[in-house]
């Protein structure tokens, strides 16, 4: 540590030397937990504009390894609040201009960037670090990492608790929040309370619609489809977004709507909310603070969720979010259905398809002894078709325990259907 | 734009201004620029930044000023960053006029006797001032300013249907819905304006005025229904008359204040009409109705414009802003807070009459608000010590028992006895005024974020104190 010059990190090293009215029961202050500040490994998971506010958060509090993952290149409209780059980076990976920034500012701090999928990584890879931070705006990558490290976590063994800290933006909204395995709610436990994107019924899009909206989602959903079959409609090019715009001008004139714009058929397009700096700026360093009193102890964890909106006045709202005995990630999850024996298994799936409490994507289900229907590998999935087509009550007995999976999400629940 | 930051801090003698962007003050800010502003102005953390790595840099024994206007322009080359590398102190004392030209002034880390000078020059030029520090886990920021105007507030919803008064058209348009039609799908597609006017209509023949009590606003709601005998309950265009019917007498009575206080008038309507249940045709002739009624207000609001302009003779007013003026003509905002001098140089037990229950209430229960004091006290055991309680290692035990015994004698020239306070007063001393980067960054964020709003007049700025305790992660707002 010939790097550190002296003083340099006397105020985040006040707390650490003697323990104060809110240090949690059983902090040791002295060398040993102002050494462990500095040694401890910490991963960030993004490296957007949360991670670029958290990692510099990090650096300056006297964390000295961290890692950092992100599957993204550096784009022109980054550089508005993603604050470590810079016009020559564009094109380049996130995690390694990231990275390097922070390393050639902050001496003695070691960044180790990843560019690529958090999927990549096992249980071993994530368990070298004391904490993980999420600073995210896919809700399946969350997913994914939630349900990494409470599948890590063994009871009888300590060392395998690995807190997740999770901040989260949109427009002046934000959250962050500190979630301990099976300790307090985990991010499943409170799936219902994340926001869908706002889409509207098919049949008023394609009927009776009202607003430029549903004009923008009949051009983007129905038009584009079948114009271009295998061109994927891309939110970010504008010969694109022109050709919505045209179709969905023309429709509403059709219908006598007005107020097509451009940057209204964009944001429908990509259903976006613009992120804003501050936000960004508050939310990483909630986190942050977080992540510095949890490798420390020098105070207690916030318990265990901070909502943040700051539009008119400023307003948050903490408090203890209770874990769900029914998650199917860190509870016993056991979904109970009761349906017609003569319904299809195409029935049951397009239910599940329904709970908001699970959100699937692409459901696969097996009972103990037979896949009932399996969406990989294509040579199962072609096999397990046809059963699709087939009643419940010749596929499995009533209440018989059903195993279902999802493929891009590292969760697994109980199944039973009752058959009347 | 340009912007002023003043700032001396304990360890080391440095001010900072900054000339912040070369906008220029009068230029219309759009919603979209509120996006783009926000990483120019990271005052607190660009602070810390630079404090944590000034060894084995160029910027070692450099001025700290210098080096953060320097860092700004590298965050964004749009930003013109200058600075004077003088005492502010000094320099509010000898050379006042300098402060004169800025749009907005941060400031951290002032004495109270120089916050107290600079926040007169900023009060007299109606230039809203900032004021941002860090202590600890603790955050605290106080924005002061005369008059704040905001036109665009951003509301939630901004949907006046003025069904409370209709206009000829709309009532034309409501008569030819046949209620008593037996079509099902007639009645279902009826938008819910229409029904609600159609049940008003009713009402109005036996009673004098809208239902205001509860028991009214109940039988109101069963003539909707009765209105609709074979609509099943839960239509989306009945349910939608229902929860609609509240706000409507809500506003009415809002409405009612604002026409005997403003000369019988009614504000210009906005002109948008929410999505309903109803097919196309209905809707957008309903739409249709109000877009013309609302270009009609709009143009009659140029007509006095014009006139008025001319009359004072005045610079004509854009026709784009007093577009967006009528689209938010029920929300627009004027906003004005206390000035510090007024605050401050009044009698501790006057400071605190104003919001006394507030704080009375916040030391029973140990609210946030108790930091507010515990740091004035902080402030106050700094003025008569020379120093914060907590920063010199020999001395903690007895600064422990000093700033308790001071802060007691706070509390009782206030007024106030019964307080529930301990741990909380006991922090500030642990927390020897040191600045924790998490901490700094997320005022940063919450003074930028304020700044911003000040700048464009869009939303809403807290009002007018905020505290932020990193200990919870809680954070409350209020008024002195
Ligand atoms: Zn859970």
């Amino acid at each position: 540590m010939e790097v550190d010059w002296p003083d340099r990190w006397q105020n985040v090293h006040h707390y650490l030397k003697r323990a104060a009215p809110f240090s949690v029961e059983g902090f040791q202050p002295g060398s040993e937990v102002i050494e462990y500040l500095h040694e401890c490994s910490i991963c960030i998971i993004g490296a957007g504009g949360l991670g670029c506010e958290l990692i510099k958060n990090l650096a300056m509090t006297g964390f000295k390894d961290i890692h950092i993952i992100d599957m993204d290149t550096i784009d022109v409209s980054n550089l508005n609040r993603q604050f470590l780059f810079r016009q020559k980076d564009v094109g380049r990976s996130k995690a390694e201009v990231a990275a390097e920034f922070i390393m050639s500012r902050v001496p003695g701090c070691k960044v180790t960037p990843y560019f690529g999928k958090i999927q990549d990584k096992d249980e071993e890879y994530y368990s070298q670090f004391t904490l993980i931070i999420c600073g995210l705006d896919s809700v399946e990558a969350r997913r994914w990492m939630n349900a990494m490290i409470i599948g890590m976590y063994d009871e009888e063994d300590p060392s395998t608790l690995k807190p997740l800290i999770d901040g989260g933006t949109e427009g002046f909204k934000g959250q962050s929040r500190v979630i301990l395995p099976r300790m307090t709610a985990c991010y499943e436990c409170s799936l219902e309370m994340q926001t869908k994107p706002k889409t509207f019924p098919m049949c008023t899009i394609a009927n009776t619609p009202r607003l430029p909206e549903h004009c923008i989602q009949f051009a983007s959903q129905v038009q584009w489809p079948e114009e271009f079959k295998d061109k994927k409609l891309d939110g970010d090019d504008p010969e694109h977004i022109q050709w919505c715009l045209r179709k969905a001008k023309e429709r509403a004139d059709q219908y006598g709507i007005r107020g097509i714009t451009y940057s209204l058929t964009q944001g429908v397009v990509k259903n976006i909310i613009p992120a804003i700096a501050s936000t960004n700026a508050i939310i990483a360093a909630s986190c942050a603070n977080e992540a510095y009193k949890l490798v420390t102890g020098c105070a207690g964890s916030m318990q265990n969720y901070m909502m943040y909106v700051g539009d008119a006045g400023i307003y948050t709202y903490t408090f203890a979010l209770e874990r769900k005995e029914e998650c199917p990630v860190c509870g016993s999850a056991l979904l109970q259905f009761e349906m017609d024996k003569n319904s299809l298994l195409q029935d049951l799936i397009d239910l599940l398809l329904e709970k908001n409490e699970v959100q699937l994507k692409r459901p696969s289900l097996r009972t103990s002894s037979k896949s009932l229907y399996m969406q990989a590998p294509p040579q199962l999935e072609q096999m397990t078709r046809k059963n699709l087509e087939m009643k419940l009550q010749d596929l499995f007995t009533s209440n018989e325990e059903i195993n279902v999976t999802d493929m891009n999400l590292p969760i697994s629940l109980r199944l039973h259907v009752k058959l009347k | 734009m340009t912007m002023g930051i003043a700032w001396t801090k304990t360890l080391g003698k440095c001010e900072y201004m900054s000339d912040w962007c070369n906008c220029s003050r009068d230029r219309n800010i759009k919603e979209h620029d509120f996006t783009r502003y926000p990483q120019l102005i990271k005052v607190l953390d660009l602070f810390v930044l630079w404090t944590t790595m000034k060894s084995q840099h160029e910027d070692i024994g450099q001025l700290k000023a210098q080096c953060i206007s320097k860092s700004l322009n590298e965050l964004n080359p749009e930003v013109k960053g200058s600075f004077i590398a003088k005492d502010a102190s000094k320099l509010i004392k000898t050379e006042p006029e300098i402060f004169k030209q800025f749009s907005l002034i941060i400031v951290s880390e002032l004495s109270e006797y120089d916050l107290l000078a600079l926040a007169e020059i900023a009060w007299n030029e109606n230039i809203p001032l900032v004021t941002v520090r860090t202590y600890g886990f603790l955050g605290f920021m106080h924005l002061v300013f005369p008059e704040h105007t905001v036109i665009e507030t951003h509301p939630e919803s901004s949907i006046d249907l003025r069904l409370d008064c209709p206009w000829s058209e709309l009532i034309e348009y409501a008569e030819k819905f046949k209620m008593n039609a037996d079509d099902s799908m007639v009645l279902t597609h009826t938008p819910f304006p229409v029904i609600l006017l159609k049940a008003a209509k009713i009402w109005k023949q036996n009673h004098a005025s809208y239902p205001s009590t509860k028991d009214e606003r109940i039988s109101f709601q069963q003539a909707i229904k009765d209105l609709l005998p074979n609509v099943a309950a839960d239509e989306e265009n009945l349910k939608e008359a229902e929860s609609n019917c509240s706000r409507l007498f809500r506003g009415t009575l809002a409405l009612k204040l604002f026409m005997e206080n403003e000369g019988k008038n009614h504000l210009p309507l906005p002109g948008n009409v929410p999505d309903m249940k109803a097919d196309t045709e209905s809707y957008v002739q309903l739409q249709r109705l109000y877009h013309n009624k609302a270009e009609a207000d709009k143009q009659c609001l140029k007509n006095y414009v014009v006139t008025l302009c001319s009359n004072l003779k005045r610079r004509m007013i854009d026709s784009e802003i007093i577009d967006i003026f009528c689209k938010n003509a029920a929300f627009l905002k004027v906003l004005g807070t206390n000035s510090l001098k007024s605050h401050f140089n009044s009698s501790p037990d006057e400071q605190f009459s104003s919001y006394g229950i507030m704080i009375e209430n916040a030391c029973k229960n140990g609210d946030n608000q108790l930091y507010y004091l515990v740091l004035r006290t902080a402030d106050r055991f700094k003025t008569l010590h020379g120093r914060y309680p907590g920063t010199v290692d020999e001395n903690f035990e007895s600064d422990l028992v000093a700033f308790e015994a001071l802060f007691d004698t706070f509390l009782k020239e206030v007024g106030i006895l019964d307080a529930n306070y301990h741990a909380k007063v006991k922090e500030i001393v642990y927390a020897g005024a040191r600045e924790l980067p998490s901490v700094a960054a997320l005022l940063g964020g919450i003074a930028s974020q304020e700044v911003i709003k000040l700048i464009t007049h869009q939303y809403l700025p807290v009002d007018n104190c905020y505290i932020f305790d990193g200990v919870t992660s809680t954070s409350t707002s209020f008024k002195l």
